[in-house]
């Protein structure tokens, strides 16, 4: 057992970031707490608004825990969180972790569909690009990604809008599509996805080039030349495979970014999801959305960056070998 | 100069370098070349596209949107400047501690630049606004917060690394104290880095600020930011293209000019580097 | 045993290009290597030895200048064939050894796979099923326990000399014409170096190729190899059958070669430097012979570049005292 937690082994450095997991979501948590205790107008007299009588507002505060010591309320709101329960909705009423969950899919939706289709393109440009390295392709690229990834997303999703459906009318200009209506639904997710994507595929599209770079002047990719083997081989399944690594690294850091990016997203396309759900609730004071709503993005954040050590592990055998290696001293 | 010849050698870098210059000029001059006052309204020209009097046009009060986006420049760079001077310092403080203090110390600060890494940037900014309030000073603070860590992580690395060094030892087995190290040998090894992590960060800040006013919980009216620009352009979209056109335009040349420029300024710095996207 | 030639390189030169300007990397090399024999080329880092072993599998680095001479194989020359044809003929005629196995074996692919790929171009017609039982028994051979296990590993798991057997297993399985060893045994420590050639000395038997042996160590050269070429500074300046050479050698390099090698035990490589003086310029070449900087018994005529001339049959030397 002991030999488990010496220093710098794989184990200790998992207990650690799950420690580092749990108190981001207890920081953050606290943060969110102190809310109340900041902003003006109580979220009771909000909720009853401005005739209800001091005793019903005190009544509700009650209720809500907003009496509290901070500590209490904090340890109250986990309690809670773990058994589902996020709190009400302070202006309608409705429990909040219900309206979280409403929202979430588009949001995943949405996320899912610009990583994929910024993998899906940057990927093979990349793999392009240092295959055929100072084509015009290439040459192309270095300008193009540079500023593909200093757009700001909400310029670009403006752009889009304005372009393909205030202009051309391709496409529609708000909402989700009708529930139920497949087609539709794809049709307007179309915009929001490329806005959210293009910033990504130069970045995909950079990193892999560079990588792909370095992994092709790697000895043991002159091994696979030496022995005839060829070229897309080497580049499709020898170098690939090496030079995804780095991409997938960025993408457990980027889903951060791609979420924030989502929120724009959503308020300029008018799609529902977390970030306008969490945005509309900022503005109205609405803090029980905004503490429920944040604490699902950041365990997310954190349950994605774990799957991505995963998928290290995954395409890399060494790095699978020292979990294993890790879990087997448990 | 040796740098900045070197810069400018690359293409990307002479656009990195005029755009960013461009900019940066803008912003300084704006009150020479402004031609309106950058909240003077005109309501008989709401949303005009551009002519003579207007050279840009105007957004949906009237106001001239020239004279808007050079005062916007002002915002947009000296919260960027700010920001990033701030956190550098801060960064630079914490990391050198971190560096050099009791392990005790060392854990709960770098605890701390995990904790506060671990959230989404923007999402962080939003919750901090949210108990903070938003306005100029407020963002300032709030993203300042948002980008410790990166320049604290990398004043710590550097500062164990040049530690280690044997002159420095030798130094400190003459007896030199604590803050001469620091001051001779530690803090003229880690600007290098540090120059070009700021100089990255500059774009970054500018679109997260826009970002937050664009949202309207950033920079409040009637100060001129590109993200309130934006917003409002974007709300009368279907009326005129011209607000958004100059305030998203704006905002994609300062950030494109500060990109290329920070990546000329690392090329040139240091040739290893390279290779990373 | 009749000599028959198997590769013939003629007027060999190879330029790369650098910054200060075209580096002169091998500079009118010949050499014959015969059919079914172990050749062996000798000489020190910066030699081009390692150039000549690549130029031979038409691997040249992406610096390479101009390249002038032909390297004929069975009498077609490697250097007009096109590059897929050249594919094709590497891992199929010609296979290679690499120096260092802890970077030669891909990390992230099994040794099944990387095994079963290497032999595709020299049966083409073998599904993945039969290239893996060939390597399987391949395994067996270079000594490899438990062979089933090692196809399923990834190299980490296996240790410095495993991976060379690998590496040497992955050669024979291509059963090429002409294998091309280099110091294969330069990254290993000093026992499992000597497992690694006994191995080697072993397989020599059943082996129906020939086989270029590069290395710095005339101890390993001596043990194994049929007739040895010197290189110094991009030329062959002496080429013998092994006895002969080592019995009687003309080239002065030769000669403070064979008096650094006392005792072959030694770390390899320290020894060599003890031969006074480093290697000359090779962007701006010397004029006349190449190692009269260093050379103890130089005179007047070595102003002048010597040819590689026999001296006796089967035995060239390049120098005006041979």
């Amino acid at each position: 057992m002991n030999h488990f937690w010496k220093e710098g082994s794989l184990a200790r450095y998992g207990a650690f970031r799950l420690a580092t997991a749990v108190l981001v979501l207890v920081g953050s948590m606290t943060l969110l707490c102190c809310l109340t205790l900041i902003v003006p107008g109580d979220p009771a007299t909000i909720l009853l608004g401005p005739r209800a009588t001091p005793e019903a507002a005190a009544l509700l505060r009650e209720q809500m825990g907003l009496n509290l010591p901070l500590y209490e309320r904090v340890a109250l709101f986990f309690a809670n969180a773990l058994r589902g329960d996020l709190g009400v909705d302070v202006i309608n009423g409705r429990p909040v972790a219900a309206m979280v969950f409403a929202a979430l899919p588009n949001t995943i939706l949405l996320a899912v569909s610009a990583i994929g289709l910024a993998v899906l393109i940057g990927i093979p440009i990349g793999c392009y690009a240092a295959v055929r390295q100072g084509s015009l392709l290439d040459q192309g690229l270095a300008v193009v990604s540079v500023g593909l990834v200093a757009t700001p997303s909400y310029v670009v999703a403006i752009t889009l809008l304005y372009c393909f459906s205030v202009r051309l009318g391709w496409f529609p200009v708000l909402g989700a599509g009708d529930p139920g209506n497949f087609v539709d639904q794809l049709h307007h997710l179309v915009l929001p996805t490329i806005a959210l994507a293009v910033g990504w595929i130069g970045y995909i599209a950079r990193l892999v080039r560079s990588s792909l770079l370095e992994v092709l002047n790697e000895p043991y990719i002159r091994t696979a030349r030496a022995y005839g083997q060829p070229e897309r081989r080497i580049v499709m399944k020898y170098a690939l495979k090496l030079a995804c690594i780095p991409t997938v690294a960025i993408l457990g850091v980027g889903i951060g970014e791609l979420m924030g990016g989502a929120l724009f997203v959503e308020i300029i396309f008018n799609r529902p999801g977390l970030g306008s759900l969490i945005f509309d609730a900022i503005r109205n004071r609405n803090y029980p959305i905004v503490q429920g709503g944040i604490l699902v993005v950041v365990s997310i954040f954190v349950l994605v960056n774990l799957l991505v050590d995963f998928s290290y592990a995954w395409l890399d055998p060494r790095v699978r070998e020292n979990l294993g290696r890790a879990g087997g001293g448990a | 100069m040796g740098l900045l010849r070197r810069i400018w050698a690359s293409p990307s870098g002479r656009l990195g370098m005029v755009a960013t210059l461009l900019v940066i000029l803008g912003g300084v001059a704006a009150p020479l070349i402004a031609t309106h006052m950058p909240n003077q309204l005109d309501v008989a020209a709401r949303l005009t596209p551009p002519s003579g009097a207007h050279w840009l046009g105007t957004d949906h009060l009237g106001r001239d949107l020239f004279s808007r986006a050079l005062f916007g420049t002002r915002i947009a760079v000296g919260v960027a400047l700010a920001v990033t001077a701030t956190a550098l310092v801060a960064g630079i403080l914490l990391g050198v501690t971190a560096a050099t203090a009791p392990p005790v110390i060392e854990r709960t600060i770098l605890a701390a630049f995990d904790i506060v890494s671990s959230f989404p940037s923007l999402i962080l900014a939003l919750a901090l606004v949210a108990v903070l309030g938003p306005g100029l000073l407020n963002i300032i603070i709030l993203v300042t917060v948002v980008f410790v860590p990166q320049f604290g992580r990398v004043a710590r690395a550097q500062t164990l690394a040049v530690k280690e060094r044997p002159f420095v030892e030798a130094e400190r087995a003459l007896g030199a104290s604590g803050g001469r190290i620091l001051a001779f040998h530690i803090l003229p090894n880690i600007v290098g880095p540090i120059v070009v992590l700021a100089s990255m960060n500059i774009p970054v800040v500018i679109t997260l600020e826009a970002g937050l006013s664009f949202l309207g919980v950033g920079i409040r009216p009637p100060l001129a930011s590109w993200g309130t620009m934006l917003f409002d352009g974007f709300t009368y979209l279907e009326q005129s293209v011209w607000p958004v056109l100059v305030a998203g335009g704006s905002l994609t040349l300062a950030t494109l000019g500060f990109t290329l420029f920070g990546e000329a300024l690392r090329d040139a710095l240091d040739p290893k580097l390279r290779r990373e996207p | 045993m009749n000599r028959e030639t198997l590769v013939e390189i003629k007027n060999l030169s190879v330029d790369f290009s650098t910054a200060k300007g075209a580096l002169h990397v091998l500079r009118d090399v010949s050499l014959s290597i015969p059919r079914n024999r172990v050749v062996g080329l000798v000489g020190e880092s910066g030699s081009g030895k390692s150039t000549l072993a690549l130029a031979l599998l038409g691997l040249l680095p992406d610096n390479t200048g101009e390249v002038s001479g032909r390297i004929e194989l069975d009498g077609e020359n490697l250097l007009d064939v096109p590059p897929e044809e050249l594919r094709r003929l590497r891992g199929g005629r010609i296979a290679m050894i690499f120096q260092d196995p802890m970077t030669s074996l891909n990390p992230v692919f099994s040794i099944g796979t990387q095994l079963v790929d290497a032999q595709r171009n020299r049966h083409p017609q073998l599904g993945r099923r039969e290239l893996l039982k060939r390597a399987d028994e391949m395994l067996k051979r270079v000594g490899i326990s438990n062979p089933e296990a090692r196809l399923a590993a990834y190299p980490h798991q296996l240790s410095g000399g495993m991976r060379q057997r690998v590496m040497i297993a992955m050669a024979l399985l291509c059963e090429p014409d002409i294998l091309i060893a280099d110091e294969p045994t330069t990254a290993l420590d000093v026992t499992i170096e000597a497992q690694i050639v006994r191995l080697l000395d072993d397989l020599r038997a059943d082996f129906s190729g020939s086989i270029v042996l590069v290395s710095h160590s005339l101890g390993l050269i001596s043990e194994l190899c049929d007739e040895v070429a010197v290189m110094y500074a991009g030329k062959v300046v002496e080429s013998a059958p092994t006895k002969i050479l080592f019995g009687n050698p003309r080239h002065p390099y030769t000669l403070a070669l064979l008096a650094c090698e006392i005792d072959p035990e030694d770390e390899p490589g320290e020894a060599l430097v003890t031969i006074k003086g480093g290697l000359p310029d090779l962007i701006d070449v010397p004029k006349g012979c190449i190692f009269a900087a260093r050379c103890p018994s130089r005179f007047g005529k070595c102003v002048e570049e010597p040819p590689l001339c026999e001296v006796e049959a089967g035995h060239k030397s390049a120098c005006w005292l041979a």
